[in-house]
């Protein structure tokens, strides 16, 4: 259990932004990383998936994911070539609604192969009523990228922009 | 409102850059967007014509199956 458990930095977006929101020089002194997000990504569906690119590295991800639905969908996807990682709301999702993630970095200092595991759900109002959706996911970094993570982006990757409102954070554990 | 062509916190001071779109490459964006949203508009009529076009075959090929004499037990386990 880490004995420490800091803010390394937040950010609040005040604009809508296409390019997402990359966290950069991110300091080498964790042993993990832990990204909170509450985001909102403007494609046209409750939900949106979001984008993972460590250290600007756009090669190729893999990724797993289980999911499930109140109206009864459920299921997994994955595959090599995708670097989709967390929710967030989507465009026909009410203005208030945000979708949660955790996304946790293991090792990211370590020179082995880098990987990033989620818990992350949304709820939005529609006017067919409540859906409630519920995803897990774990991502797996390019075989390439063997540095420590010093940087992250993270983006909608259906729509074409993250949008006003969505609040990140940062954070650093280790066990001193 | 201004939009952002992307952010970028730098963990290590704290800055943060935000990078604006200029007037004209938002005027660019915005008609990239509305075409996405034609196309998007187009995808969705047509995988909702092809849904009716497929269902009304479906139930021309029961209704002759029906004019055959076969129950619909029969017909839906074909």
């Amino acid at each position: 259990m880490a004995n420490t458990y800091d803010l390394i930095q937040s950010y609040n977006l005040s604009s809508d932004s296409s390019g997402g929101v990359t966290f950069s020089n991110i300091p080498n002194v964790y042993t993990h990383l832990i990204l909170n997000c509450s985001v909102k990504g403007n494609r046209l569906n409750t939900r949106e998936d979001l984008s993972i690119t460590i250290n600007g590295n756009t090669g190729s991800y893999s990724n797993v994911r289980f999911y499930g639905a109140s109206g009864g969908g459920r299921g997994s996807d994955g595959g090599t070539g995708w670097n989709y990682l967390g929710m967030a709301s989507g465009a026909t999702a009410a203005s208030n609604i945000f979708g949660n993630s955790e996304i946790i970095f293991t090792n990211y200092t370590s020179n082995t192969l880098k990987n990033a595991i989620s818990n992350s759900g949304v709820s939005a109002s529609t006017s067919s009523g409540d859906v409630y959706q519920l995803g897990f996911g774990f991502l797996s970094a390019p075989t390439n990228l063997t540095a420590a993570i010093s940087s992250i982006n993270i983006n909608s990757i259906n729509g074409t922009a993250l949008n006003t409102g969505s609040t990140l954070y940062l954070y650093g554990l280790r066990n001193t | 409102m201004t939009k952002l062509k992307s952010v970028e916190i730098n963990c290590e001071t704290g800055e943060v850059i935000e990078t604006p779109y200029t007037d004209a490459e938002l005027a660019e964006l915005v008609v990239l967007e509305a075409q996405l949203e034609i196309e998007a508009q187009e995808r969705r009529e047509a995988a909702e014509a092809a849904a009716a076009a497929k269902a009304a075959a479906k139930a021309s090929a029961e209704a002759k199956l029906a004019a055959l004499g076969l129950t619909a037990e029969e017909i839906a386990a074909l």
